[in-house]
């Protein structure tokens, strides 16, 4: 009995993050063709003379979803016991992707960001944070030390999923309290991956301790 | 013979009067420039009543401009109607017993012209018609006052098929003069009419519309990027209307109708007198406001 709910519990929220994953293939999709004023770059005229920002932001609206896809793969049991090379593949895809390019540009577009210094900063924190966690994963993973491996991933992918969490949050709020849109952003930027962080290390403390 | 040519003449001009449509002879350059505003700016086509006032005599040494509320007499058998929309009403010319002018009201100049007779105490009435080519023609009874300072009356469309068919008004005199520093300062919370009658997905406009004269400081991002769709759009038809736009479109002709009191319609196109600044403006805060309308209460940034 309780099998069958873990397993449909599972299988919607796959079915949720499936969704959430198109949503965002639909977002990465407004930039092709690449071109600089189209989208969210409407509003950042001032910056794509800049060549630094193009190159940050292109890269990072093209590879950033790359990471997602380990979402689908890395927590499943029967995948890390039954497919390891699959797990190992995805797994250096996500490594990959977080410390050489989403990463990096997020923490160059994030100095950039709108909503002035707060926003900054938070953008420019989740940056660095998710490459340290992420190394740190990869780290332990090389060391063969599989349960730090793990918790170092959980607060890593936390932090990749505020691609998520910070855009749903952002219509929650602006449909129930019609902020302004920089007071708006302002929350976002920092609402979008602090709790994520927290609900983390709360899995982790419950779950993973040992 | 005499008399056949006299009343052969009578009918004759009778007839050219009264047709629709028709334009008299083309106007002498002299007399098209009395512009219906003080505006050097204006385009010729901007003043259609000019057309049908050149070579009169006027005893008017200028037009007269006449401005108020143009309100249901009478609704038609068409759908939703506007209850009252700001009309200019201007008079071009007098003669013995002709009146021309043309009116702005709603995104339409429509010229207009008729007969004249002096009513009580030295007023003047006029039954004037629109040219009835447009489907919003009609004709106005006008009541000019003594002193010309304000006009009453009526007006009756020729198509039944209108939302409203029959409007009302009390206007009174002023004049136009293009002037970019007036602000929105009585710009308060005000729901945007957005054409469907859903109260939840209506945008709004807040006193933060009145926050800048986009006619007249250079706008920066940081200025506007933290502002409301609905205050873009009021702070950006702001500049139109100060240039006497006449708001086709309900959902800003309702802002300036019923939130600003210097708003004139003058004119059905101001694209020709914005200034550099102001074309300046308008371009960002469209970015803006596009911007907010795609992603203001969406899922992507």
């Amino acid at each position: 009995m309780r099998s069958i709910l873990l397993k449909s519990a599972t299988g919607i929220l796959l079915a949720v993050y499936l969704w959430f994953g198109w949503l965002m293939l639909r977002i990465t999709a407004q930039y092709i063709p690449i071109d600089t004023d189209v989208a969210f770059l409407s509003i950042k005229q001032e910056y794509v003379g800049m060549w630094h920002y193009r190159i940050a932001f292109f890269t990072h609206v093209f590879t950033a979803i790359l990471v997602l896809f380990a979402g689908f793969t890395q927590f499943s049991p029967a995948i890390r016991r039954n497919h390891r090379w699959l797990h190992r593949s995805s797994g250096w895809v996500y490594v990959i992707t977080t410390l050489l390019l989403a990463g990096p540009s997020g923490f160059v577009i994030g100095l950039y960001a709108n909503g002035g210094l707060s926003s900054r900063i938070a953008f420019c924190m989740l940056a660095v944070l998710w490459i340290a966690f992420t190394y740190m994963a990869l780290r332990k993973a090389l060391q063969k030390d599989f349960l730090s491996h793990r918790r170092w991933m959980i607060r890593s992918f936390a932090l990749a999923l505020s691609a998520i969490t910070l855009r749903a949050w952002k219509w929650v709020i602006v449909a129930a309290f019609h902020p302004r849109p920089m007071d708006a952003y302002q929350i976002v930027a920092w609402l979008g991956w602090t709790l994520n962080l927290v609900i983390a290390e709360i899995l982790i403390l419950k779950y993973f301790r040992k | 013979m005499k008399n056949t040519i006299f009343f052969s003449c009578l009918i004759a001009c009778i007839a050219s009067s009264c047709s629709p449509g028709n334009t008299p002879a083309e106007a002498a350059p002299e007399t098209a420039s009395p512009a219906p505003s003080q505006d050097a700016h204006a385009p010729a086509d901007q003043q259609p009543g000019n057309v049908a006032s050149a070579g009169v005599k006027s005893e008017l040494a200028e037009p007269l401009l006449f401005v108020g509320e143009f309100e249901v007499a009478e609704y038609g058998k068409g759908e939703k109607p506007s209850y009252s929309n700001r009309i200019n009403i201007t008079i071009e010319a007098i003669t013995e017993d002709s009146l021309f002018g043309h009116s702005v009201v709603a995104g339409n100049s429509r010229p207009f012209k008729g007969t004249i007779e002096k009513g009580t105490g030295g007023s003047l009435i006029a039954s004037v018609r629109e040219p009835g080519d447009d489907k919003y023609d009609g004709e106005f009874t006008l009541l000019i006052n003594e002193n010309k300072s304000e006009v009453t009356g009526t007006w009756t469309s020729f198509s039944p098929s209108l939302a409203v068919t029959g409007r009302r008004f009390d206007l009174l005199s002023t004049t136009f003069t293009y002037n970019p520093n007036l602000g929105l300062q009585d710009m308060e919370f005000a729901r945007l009419y957005d054409g469907t009658d859903n109260e939840l997905d209506g945008e709004f406009a807040t006193s933060d519309a009145g926050k800048f004269n986009a006619s007249v400081v250079e706008l920066k991002k940081e200025d506007i990027e933290n502002m409301y769709q609905g205050d873009l759009e009021v702070m950006r038809n702001a500049i139109y209307a100060r240039h006497g736009y006449s708001f086709k479109n309900r959902k800003m002709r309702y802002v300036f109708d019923k939130h600003v009191d210097w708003y004139i319609p003058m004119y059905t196109d101001v694209t020709a007198m914005l200034t550099p600044l102001e074309k300046k403006n308008i371009e960002l805060i469209k970015r803006y406001e596009k911007h907010a309308a795609k992603y203001y209460d969406s899922f992507g940034r």
